[in-house]
Formats: structure tokens, sequence, C-alpha cells
């Protein structure tokens, strides 16, 4: 089975870089035919019994699932804990989805749901200077780039440290791009109490991060 | 004089509204500042990326996803051999039920595994096919298998079980069959099995005059 290294840079309270191998799994194999499914007949083929069509619903939203979680929760390991979490809530509760919304609309739901629950019971870690470490840096100088880097590490932390509400709305309207309406329902609030939330939110980053944030 | 409300705020600072639209705001030093505030953290907030992990991730991810599920399957069969179980109780099974029927099912199981291969076996010297000689996989200390009767008493009470089986209830249990599962199991059939599974099944089909 291939594998592949991965570097980590240490944490403010760990002093060597770690290592870890990642097994590259081999990837479930799939029925190219359900590549071409839409949703609808996806979730059917599911019910049907078809193991490679939840593995297509996986494929198609991890990545954005993986991101929502990472907002969230502002580190890898986590992040990958979450996404894991929210597939198989998604599974369990297949047959609930009617094809009202989107299934990329419900799975954010549930992300969301996963996510607070999470969050409501651990206290996200800081975030990790690891986290810029895939975004290419080669053209930028370093003084540049150090300060980008703790820039980036402060807003994380600043966003770790709201509360859950405001958090989760100002996540899923600034970085998930969802409107207001989609928020309110995915939250069960109204659409005036998702724009108070952003605006409490956007308030208490500003005291989070300082009086000059930019 | 009234300030705006968050909600003015926050279309404002989105661009849903335009500026020009909020009177109170060319005339209110605070708001201006406040909306200026608020767009700057938007500005320096909604930059933040999240990490691209490595390329491998994606597949690690799907990976552990498909395995869950697949775990969450066979949790889900375990559990509902635990309720097949459990819905016995109202017919006066008490704790042990769980064990004996279990049991139960493993015997059935060795039964109908073993059949085939023993009423071949037992034709000769058994012309009706009434009297069935099964060996025990470990066999016995005089070298004789352990024979068993269509008669038996102990086969009885399997008939008698599965007779008051409840569909729902063998679905539940995870007994009824996936479609292809019976051809995958004739092809693993060495062939004498093969012969003499034919040879019943016509002559049940005879029998009810098929």
């Amino acid at each position: 089975m291939a594998q592949s290294l991965a570097w980590a840079q240490p944490r403010q309270s760990e002093r060597e870089w770690g290592l870890t191998v990642i097994r590259q799994e081999p990837t479930p194999a799939v029925d190219a035919s359900l590549r071409d499914l839409d949703e609808v007949a996806l979730v059917a083929a599911c019910l049907d019994g078809r193991a490679d069509a939840f593995a297509v619903i996986v494929e198609r939203h991890r990545r954005s699932i993986y991101q929502l979680c990472y907002r969230f929760v502002a580190n890898h390991e986590d992040a990958s804990d979450l996404s894991q979490d929210v597939f198989l809530r998604a599974y369990r509760g297949l047959r609930a989805f009617r094809g009202q919304s989107s299934l990329a609309t419900w799975l954010y739901r549930i992300g969301v749901n996963v996510c607070l629950n999470r969050v409501s019971v651990k206290v996200p870690p800081s975030e990790p200077l690891e986290a810029d470490q895939h975004i290419d840096t080669r053209h930028e100088a370093a003084p540049e780039r150090i300060l980008r880097d703790e820039r980036a590490a402060q807003v994380r932390a600043a966003i770790a440290r709201l509360p859950r509400k405001q958090r989760a709305t100002l996540i899923l309207r600034t970085y998930q791009d969802l409107s207001h309406q989609e928020i309110a329902e995915i939250l069960h609030t109204s659409v005036g109490a998702v724009k108070a939330n952003i605006f409490h939110a956007l308030q208490n980053l500003k005291k989070l991060m300082g009086e000059s944030p930019v | 004089m009234r300030h705006l409300s968050p909600g003015e705020f926050v279309d404002l600072v989105e661009g849903v509204r335009e500026e020009r639209s909020a009177r109170h705001l060319a005339a209110c030093a605070s708001c201006q500042r406040q909306l200026e505030d608020l767009r700057a953290v938007l500005h320096v907030s909604a930059a933040i990326d999240v990490p691209e992990p490595s390329p491998l991730y994606w597949d690690h991810l799907s990976a552990r996803v498909i395995d869950a599920v697949a775990d969450e399957r066979s949790q889900a069969v375990e559990r509902g051999w635990l309720q097949w179980l459990r819905a016995w109780r109202p017919y006066g099974f008490s704790g042990f039920l769980p064990i004996g029927a279990a049991a139960v099912a493993a015997v059935a199981l060795a039964v109908a595994l073993r059949i085939p291969l023993s009423t071949g076996r037992g034709r000769t010297g058994d012309p009706d096919g009434r009297h069935t000689p099964v060996e025990s996989s470990a066999g016995d200390s005089t070298g004789r298998g352990v024979e068993l009767t269509m008669d038996d008493d102990s086969l009885n009470v399997v008939v008698d079980l599965v007779l008051d089986l409840p569909w729902e209830g063998a679905a539940d249990a995870g007994l009824t069959i996936r479609a292809g599962s019976v051809d995958h199991a004739v092809d693993d059939l060495p062939q004498e099995e093969r012969n003499e599974l034919q040879r019943l099944l016509r002559e049940g089909l005879s029998r009810n005059g098929a």
C-alpha cells in the first residue's frame, strides 16, 4: 500500500517537528455510471444498498465539509474527525433527505450541528502555525510571510473564541457564502437574528483582534 | 436621533444596501465610524483561507468515512439480531433466551448446510431418506458420526421457532438474502453437492406438479 509522509510544524508547546505517515487508502471501487447521477438518484442508490454511491457523495462534498469543519475548530485533526462524523450522520439520516434543499445545504446543516455540538464541549485550540504550510509563499518575502501568518493566526484564534451562534453565522456567511435565508434555515432562526449575529460577531472580532485589525 | 440597526449595518457592510439610502449615515459620525470598522474586520477575516491539506488526504478521508459506514452497517446487523432475539420475550422466554436462540440458529444453519451432503450418503442404506446420518465436524471417539434424523426433536424445535418468525423480524435480523447471494452460494458448491441440489430441486418440483 502506498504511503506518503506529511511534516507538521511544531505547535507552540512542542519543540520538535512531527512526522505523520499517511497511508494512501485504496479508494472504494466506484461504478463510473454513478458519477453521472444527480443528487436524488445518488441518494436513492445509497438507500438501495449501493455503498459506492455514498462514496461518490463523499467525494463530491468532502472538501467543502472539511473546510466548514476547519473554520469551526481551526485545526486539521479535529476538522478531520468532524468531517468523518458529518458524513456518518448523513449516512444514518439519508432516509430523511427529501430533496427539498440541495444535498450540499443538507450536509451543511448536519455539519453545523456536529460542529456546534463539538464546540460546546471542547474549547478549540488556538491556531497552529502549520495551517499555512500549503499556501504558496515562494514569491513572498520572509517578513511579509511572517506578518501574514501572524495575522491569520490572530484572526483564526479570534473567530474560534466567538460565541457559538455568532461563529456559525459568520462562517456560513463569510466563507461558505450562504444567503441569510439559508443560514436562518440551517440554524433554525430568523433572517433578522442572522443579521444581528453577523453584526455582533464582527463587533466582537474587532475587540478580540485589537483596535486596529488591518 | 435613531442610529442604524444591526440589520441595517450588515446590509451596508455587505453592499446589499447603498449608503445613499441611509440618510442618517450622512449626519452621524458615530455610525460612519462603526460602519468603517465593521467593513475592515469583515475584509480581514474574509481573506483568511483554510490551508489546503496534502492531495493524498482527500482519498484518505473518503476511505475513513467508507470504513466507518461499513462498521455502522455491521453494527446495525448485530443490533438487528439482538432486536430479533428480544422480540421472543413475549413468548415466555427470559434472560437466557439470546444464548439459546443463537444456539438454535447455529444448529439450524449447520443442519441446512449438512443435509444435502448427508442425504446422498444416507440414501444408500436408507432408501426412504428419513434416516439421515450427519457427521459432526469433530467426529466422536468411536469414529462414528453423530446422527440427526429428520424426525429428531431438535429439528422440530427449529421448525416451531421458524414457522412463527415474522418476515420483518427476519429482515431486521439480517437473515434475509441479498440479490445474487444464492447464485454465489451455488457457484461455490463442489460438483457433487451441486448435483445433489439439482436432484432435490427436481424432486421438489415434480412433487408440486411443476
